[in-house]
């Protein structure tokens, strides 16, 4: 599975493979916790510098969108934004 | 590598889907597969680690928040790209604001980006850490069997797919896969302890 991990980065992945992946990753930390250290290798060998993202980066961002209201998305979305 | 962008694109559209119908836990999965990239971006415009990471999860939120505008037009990373490009120099301008009474335009956001990557938010400790990390890492890469150092080089300092990387150095695409993995693994274990050490949690 961290061999998937790794293809992950590389864009190596099928569909399936991915949307697989990336559940099995919600379950098991210790998978996440390896795409974090590859990615942030991979960053590093690119860039001379290590960026870590932190352990509740994403779980911030759950908790946030998990208490966003449906009538609050209809708002934002025809809200000024001009992305596309 | 264009194959599966096709399927990139294909996975990207099937969750944002997902997300519109109402499926919040589908934009989790959008976040774990951009979130490096999204915080690397970012980091480009704040230089600082902490702020990048604080602006990157802003991204998130205001794409989740407009995601029912996502028509599709254009691929979802790129929409996501502007978003977090946009948010980026906003966030600059508000530091700015933040050093300065000064009123400033939108428009004058690539000068304030050049005047705060001039700013260098890392203190001395974690700017040595950060050093240590980069050599271990070279250095891991320099011990490798010449044949996994060759091949995690092409990947990641020339960006080949493994389709291209297997031609050149004339083998299957699967020795190729082999081979990039075990060099992330010997990179990671030299890696650990530091990692340990650093309180990287």
């Amino acid at each position: 599975m961290i061999e998937k991990i790794s293809r992950l980065l590389d864009d190596d992945l099928s569909h399936d493979e991915v949307l697989h992946l990336l559940q099995t990753i919600q379950e098991r930390p210790e998978l996440k916790d390896a795409l974090k250290r590859y990615a942030a290798v991979s960053h590093a060998i690119k860039n001379d510098n290590f960026l870590w993202v932190s352990t509740d980066f994403a779980s911030r961002i759950q908790q946030t969108i998990h208490q966003t209201s449906d009538n609050e998305l209809t708002y934002q979305a025809t809200d000024s934004y001009s992305l596309q | 590598m264009s194959s599966y962008l096709k399927n990139s694109d294909h996975l990207d559209q099937e969750l944002v889907l997902r997300v519109q119908r109402g499926d919040k836990s589908a934009f989790d999965f959008l976040v774990l597969k951009y979130q490096h990239k999204i915080i690397q971006l970012v980091n480009r415009y704040v230089k600082d680690p902490s702020e990048a990471q604080d602006v990157a999860q802003e991204v998130f939120i205001k794409a989740y928040r407009a995601i029912s505008s996502f028509r599709g037009d254009a691929a979802f990373y790129t929409w996501l790209y502007r978003i977090a490009i946009n948010t980026a120099k906003n966030d600059l301008v508000a530091r700015s604001r933040r050093h300065s009474n000064d009123q400033i335009d939108i428009q004058n956001a690539e000068v304030i980006e050049h005047a705060l990557q001039l700013q260098n938010t890392d203190t001395p400790e974690t700017e040595l850490l950060n050093q240590e990390i980069v050599a271990t890492i070279k250095k891991a890469i320099d011990d490798l069997p010449e044949d996994m150092r060759i091949a995690i080089t092409l990947c990641e300092f020339e960006g080949l797919s493994y389709e291209a990387i297997a031609q050149t150095m004339n083998c299957p695409v699967g020795t190729v896969r082999s081979r990039i993995f075990r060099a992330r693994e010997a990179i990671d274990h030299q890696l650990t302890p530091l990692l340990i050490h650093g309180d990287f949690r």
